[in-house]
């Protein structure tokens, strides 16, 4: 979740916030119903108040939705704006809405639950006639050239200073990263890949593909991915390189090695983004063949962030299918607090407990209770 | 997917991704979100599948690769590649 500095360049920055009042003045008729999927400090709850919504519904799993509050009520909405804490996935509201407005984007389209919420709340709170805000999102591919984004991912593993570090290195050109790149960076034009239209997407997961002439001579470091935002059928904004500096940016998907390439040289590129438990794993492949022999094969590179992070083999097994796994650690402890919670007896008193049953792990009493606290706010009602 | 046999071709499917940990491979199938670990041989035999889906030539490098009798071996490659195949890991070609 993101803190209070990074809700301010949300509404600060002037790209995404214009665009986003310009949509809901439009989109919002005096005495319609108003969800607002992901609050966060209430400002776009507040400008449909603004704009004549009898009824806003402001849906907000992070605790920021107690600032929101405090806003509304500061600015005398609070009769108008009914707070929900928690997923939109699981709640329910007493009416359908009109309109609903999310931004719930990461650098990508793809970001934790976005889509799976946004299917959902189609289905469950849009009234006949509705309309959402985002309308639809543009995803587009493009091959760049980038040595100093490139030198961000392996040039401290490939000096090493003297030592080999291929393993580090294999990580890195895993990852993935946000950039703000120029359009002259591009090797060529970008290929619009993949319409998400909010009104009809049924999947959470994706695939963008593209096959790409390159334009210019040069050195391709990776992909470069990006998206249009529509508001509405003609409101839009877009992280594309070159337009106005937005809070995303684009993300660099870096290749296994650069690659020299010819103008008339063909990429093929496909990515591939799949929610795996509560987030996305992306998976780019790259093909490259020459201008001059099409059957050449100058590089071939399938990638996954799935590589870039370190794990043992042994917590890896712990997740797999087969692994018959047996409480140990501090699980005993949760088991024993969660057992504990059964609704007579005081967080005080289930922390004393605690302690007399592991008296080892717990030597001061507020080390008990600090322990009990974190599993009541994550778990009780 | 049919019983293998080793005139079979087969492929690891495009829903897997799958990484190299010290000799050992752990595989993400993307859409069910499942993992499952192969050990050194199984990572062996995965790798020569990503670049050679006939069954045959698979079986015909690890006979090269390392001490076993052929019998042994075609029955390990077999039993694996069905194994996987139920997991949905691999798909087969034709």
């Amino acid at each position: 979740m993101y803190d209070i500095l990074a809700y301010g360049r949300m509404i600060s920055r002037p790209v995404r916030f214009h665009a986003y009042r310009e949509a809901l003045r439009r989109s919002v008729k005096p005495g319609c119903v108003v969800l607002d999927m992901g609050t966060g400090p209430g400002i776009m709850a507040m400008l449909a108040c603004q704009f004549g919504a009898r009824k806003v519904y402001a849906i907000e799993p992070d605790p920021i939705i107690q600032v929101a509050r405090q806003n509304v009520a500061e600015n005398g909405l609070a009769g108008r704006i009914e707070f929900i804490e928690g997923l939109s996935t699981q709640v329910s509201l007493p009416e359908r809405a009109d309109v609903i407005v999310s931004d719930l984007n990461g650098t990508l389209p793809w970001y934790q639950q976005h889509f799976a919420s946004v299917i959902d709340a189609r289905r469950r709170f849009l009234a006949p006639g509705g309309v959402m805000i985002p309308e639809k999102e543009t995803v587009w591919l493009g091959v760049v050239e980038s040595a100093e984004s490139y030198a961000e991912h392996v040039q401290a593993w490939e000096t090493g200073h003297g030592f080999a570090m291929q393993a580090a290195r294999e990580l890195a050109v895993n990852t993935r990263q946000l950039v703000h790149l120029r359009p002259e960076d591009l090797l060529a034009p970008p290929q619009c890949s993949l319409v998400l239209d909010f009104m009809r997407v049924e999947e959470s997961d994706s695939t963008a593909e593209a096959a790409i002439s390159v334009h210019r001579p040069g050195v391709g470091h990776g992909l470069l991915v990006w998206f249009d935002c529509a508001l509405t059928s003609d409101i839009f904004f877009s992280n594309a390189p070159g337009y106005q500096r937005s809070i995303y940016g684009q993300t660099f998907f870096p290749w296994s090695s650069p690659v020299r390439l010819e103008a008339g040289d063909v990429v093929r590129l496909k990515l591939r983004c799949n929610l795996v438990a509560d987030d996305y794993v992306y998976r780019w492949t790259t093909e490259v063949r020459s201008a001059r022999a099409y059957a050449e094969v100058k590089a071939s590179f399938d990638q996954s962030d799935f590589r870039s992070f370190p794990i043992s083999p042994v917590v890896l097994r712990k997740g797999s299918e087969a692994y018959v796994p047996q409480c140990a650690g501090d699980g005993s402890i949760d088991r024993f607090i969660l057992a504990s919670m059964d609704g007579k007896r005081s967080l005080g008193e289930i922390a004393a407990c605690l302690s007399q049953q592991f008296p080892a792990r717990f030597k001061e009493p507020a080390q008990a209770l600090g322990r009990v606290a974190r599993l009541s706010r994550a778990y009780s009602e | 997917m049919n019983k293998p046999s080793l005139s079979l071709q087969v492929k690891p499917s495009e829903d897997v991704v799958w990484r190299n940990l010290q000799g050992e491979s752990v595989l993400l199938d993307l859409k069910s979100g499942m993992y499952f670990g192969l050990d050194a041989v199984g990572t062996r035999i995965w790798t020569l599948l990503q670049a050679q889906h006939d069954l045959e030539r698979v079986l015909q490098e690890l006979l090269s690769e390392y001490q076993v009798s052929e019998e042994t071996c075609a029955r390990d490659l077999m039993n694996l590649v069905s194994a996987m195949a139920e997991k949905g890991l691999v798909k087969t070609l034709g």
